[in-house]
């Protein structure tokens, strides 16, 4: 029997060896689109039809798709391509029509916008050099040959498909702000990502690779690292199309840069790329401008958009990278109410590297996550950590509540969540979406 | 060090603010990500567990026309987002994903078979398979024992499978088979005499198997 066992091995593994030769590298990339395309997904959100009417289901699915593609075919107006429009930051520079296919470069010092009719801004540092080379009424392809962007992308719907291509790196952009570097002469690819997420995929990637909100990827021939918890884009720099023009969402081109909210190495762009353009932001900076006043004085009444803009005009990592753990939490509150919520963000995590601080901090970060960045799973996890900061804290059972509602959707950890709360707070402002949630026994 | 992350990376810390590639979160991350429903996290889960489970089905199915490969691995991760909430150990997902898998093709082998009646949709048949620089030989007896396997009842060709081509050890199979370790031994038992008994009436096969010049069951 052994014998047997032996013999069936050594044929197994020669019919392994010819299986794998036989796999087909689209599988993976065909199921993963599929798996990706598909709408958002959650636990409890699929039933798998019973099988005996599978059959059925299939084909009425199929007439249903058959009268739709008819429907899209000859009834439906389509809808037109975006389009978008160039915008050099010099003063008086007229807006001039983009073209699809057609390189643009900013001329001089000054960055260059690209705005999309559906919302989008890509912005160009001087130097960098890019082209839009595909548009359709869900995004479009950008190619970047060289230097720094930055782009804050509309989602308009979950169909919304941008993508951005630099030398042999494509990313995916799953997310809505971000900058990317392109260094054809030292083949670096530097992405940080400020809000959101994308999928990048190029050489040394062992497979496509998820960067989110606050992560750092660097890839070059030589090194590829992912970076945590201190993407930090540098200064705007003066003349910024998007400082000019008022918009506080469309910050400036900050590069991929990682600046470390360590105290030691504050200040300190960790690329070479990085600090040149953060170099670039310090030394837009004119001296003979008068004195505007700083963000500290504007927190303090309550101008907190205008507080925002100083501290970015004055460069808010440097800002961060100077303020005291008291200055931390008024810049987290001046870009909370500013609509910033990933500088928010920032200037918390700061808080808790630097000064060790604990319990609302984590409370804010699970604020900020589900009632501004949308990310409910980060939020919960924050919510958590206070709870285990701060079990007795003032905003217990604000924190343990906010979890619930989180977690509602999920009916085996919504009910666990809902045990705890009632069993913490039987009467608390909760208690009823709570008690909805526990299946009698 | 104080804090500088969220929660979930703090284990994964090597040195400050740099980490190696892969490992950004573990499973237990995942499984919370998945949850509540994050992008990244359904894009994390596919791209770590995408390689083992086409490869668990590749290799219980064999090499097949009528089967699309790329449809089976989807089916096999909306089954598994389906059934999340019944995963009770967020620690333990690469075992859940394989059972999950097994039976994923589990079901496309019944299925298969169910419909063996009607005409156009003719049972699978095992083309040649369409590798460069594979020995005539070894490609043959690759396609034998998947014609072999195609006679055995499903959940005996599913755990021979997963023994022999997928080289898993008896409490894998059982787990991703969802039964005890003696009902799995039985299984596998009555599979090899199966194959075996399959085999001696095959000429490829036979050869295979006789090496030294013994061939008992």
């Amino acid at each position: 029997m052994d014998d047997l066992k032996s013999q069936l091995s050594r044929l197994g593994k020669t019919v392994a060896s010819v299986s794998d030769e036989t796999a087909d590298p689209a599988t993976l990339q065909n199921a993963r689109r599929r798996w990706l395309g598909a709408t958002a997904l959650t636990a409890g959100a699929i039933e798998s039809p019973p099988r005996r009417r599978a059959l059925w289901v299939s084909l009425a699915m199929a007439a249903c798709l058959a009268c739709g593609v008819l429907l899209w075919t000859f009834a439906l107006p389509r809808t037109p391509a975006i389009s978008f429009s160039v915008v050099s930051g010099n003063a008086g520079a007229p807006e001039a029509a983009g073209a699809v296919g057609q390189w643009v470069a900013p001329e001089s010092n000054a960055p260059l916008d690209l705005r999309f009719s559906e919302g989008t801004v890509v912005t160009l540092t001087p130097g960098a050099r890019m082209r839009v080379t595909d548009t359709s009424p869900r995004g479009a392809t950008l190619l970047i040959e060289r230097g720094a962007i930055h782009a804050a992308i509309t989602h308009r719907d979950v169909d919304t498909r941008w993508s951005l291509q630099a030398g042999p790196f494509e990313v995916r952009v799953t997310g809505t702000a971000f900058d990317a570097r392109w260094d054809p002469t030292t083949e670096t690819f530097e992405l940080t990502m400020i809000e959101g997420t994308v999928v990048v995929s190029g050489p040394r990637l062992p497979s496509e690779r998820v960067v989110v909100a606050g992560e750092q990827l660097v890839v070059s021939s030589t090194r590829m690292e992912l970076r945590t918890g201190g993407a930090v884009p540098v200064p705007v720099p003066s003349g910024s199309v998007a400082s000019a023009s008022g918009q506080p969402g469309l910050a400036a081109p900050s590069a991929a840069a990682l600046a470390d909210a360590a105290p030691a190495s504050s200040g300190a762009a960790s690329s070479g790329a990085a600090s040149s353009v953060a170099a670039a932001g310090v030394a837009a900076v004119d001296p003979s401008r008068p004195q505007e006043p700083g963000w500290k004085a504007l927190a303090r009444a309550g101008k907190h958009r205008d507080a925002m803009e100083a501290a970015e005009s004055s460069g808010f990592s440097g800002e961060m990278a100077r303020a005291s753990a008291a200055e931390l939490m008024s810049l987290a509150d001046v870009a909370r109410f500013a609509g910033r919520p990933a500088r928010a963000r920032e200037a918390l995590l700061a808080m808790r590297r630097r000064f060790g601080a604990r319990g609302s901090s984590a409370f804010l970060l699970g604020k900020i996550a589900t009632d501004q960045l949308g990310s409910p799973g980060e939020a919960a996890t924050w919510f958590e950590t206070y709870l285990q900061e701060e079990p007795g804290g003032a905003l217990a059972e604000q924190a343990l509540g906010r979890v619930l509602e989180i977690r509602k959707r999920d009916a085996g950890a919504g009910r666990l969540v809902a045990e705890r709360y009632l069993a913490r707070y039987p009467n608390g402002a909760y208690a009823a979406l709570a008690r909805s949630l526990v299946v009698p026994r | 060090m104080p804090l500088s992350a969220a929660p979930s990376d703090r284990n994964r810390e090597t040195t400050p603010n740099v980490v190696a590639l892969p490992g950004v979160r573990d499973d237990v991350a995942l499984i919370t990500g998945l949850r509540a429903g994050e992008t990244w996290a359904r894009a994390a889960f596919f791209d770590r567990y995408a390689p083992d489970v086409e490869r668990i089905l590749r290799r219980i199915l064999g090499y097949e026309m009528h089967t699309d490969m790329a449809d089976l691995v989807h089916d096999t991760f909306v089954q598994a987002i389906a059934s999340l909430e019944r995963l009770r150990d967020a620690a333990a997902v690469r075992g859940w994903i394989h059972a999950i898998a097994a039976h994923t093709a589990y079901r496309t082998i019944r299925a298969r078979r169910a419909r063996r009646w009607l005409r156009f949709w003719e049972p699978a048949l095992i083309p040649e398979v369409a590798v460069a620089d594979v020995d005539p030989d070894v490609r043959e007896a690759y396609r034998r024992t998947y014609q072999v396997l195609d006679g055995l009842p499903a959940d005996e060709r599913v755990a021979f499978a997963l023994r022999y081509i997928d080289e898993m050890d008896l409490g894998e199979i059982a787990e991703a088979c969802r039964v005890s370790l003696s009902t799995i031994k039985r299984r596998l038992g009555r599979a090899e005499a199966r194959f075996a008994r399959a085999a001696q009436r095959d000429d490829v096969l036979c050869s295979w198997l006789k090496e030294g010049g013994r061939w008992t069951t």
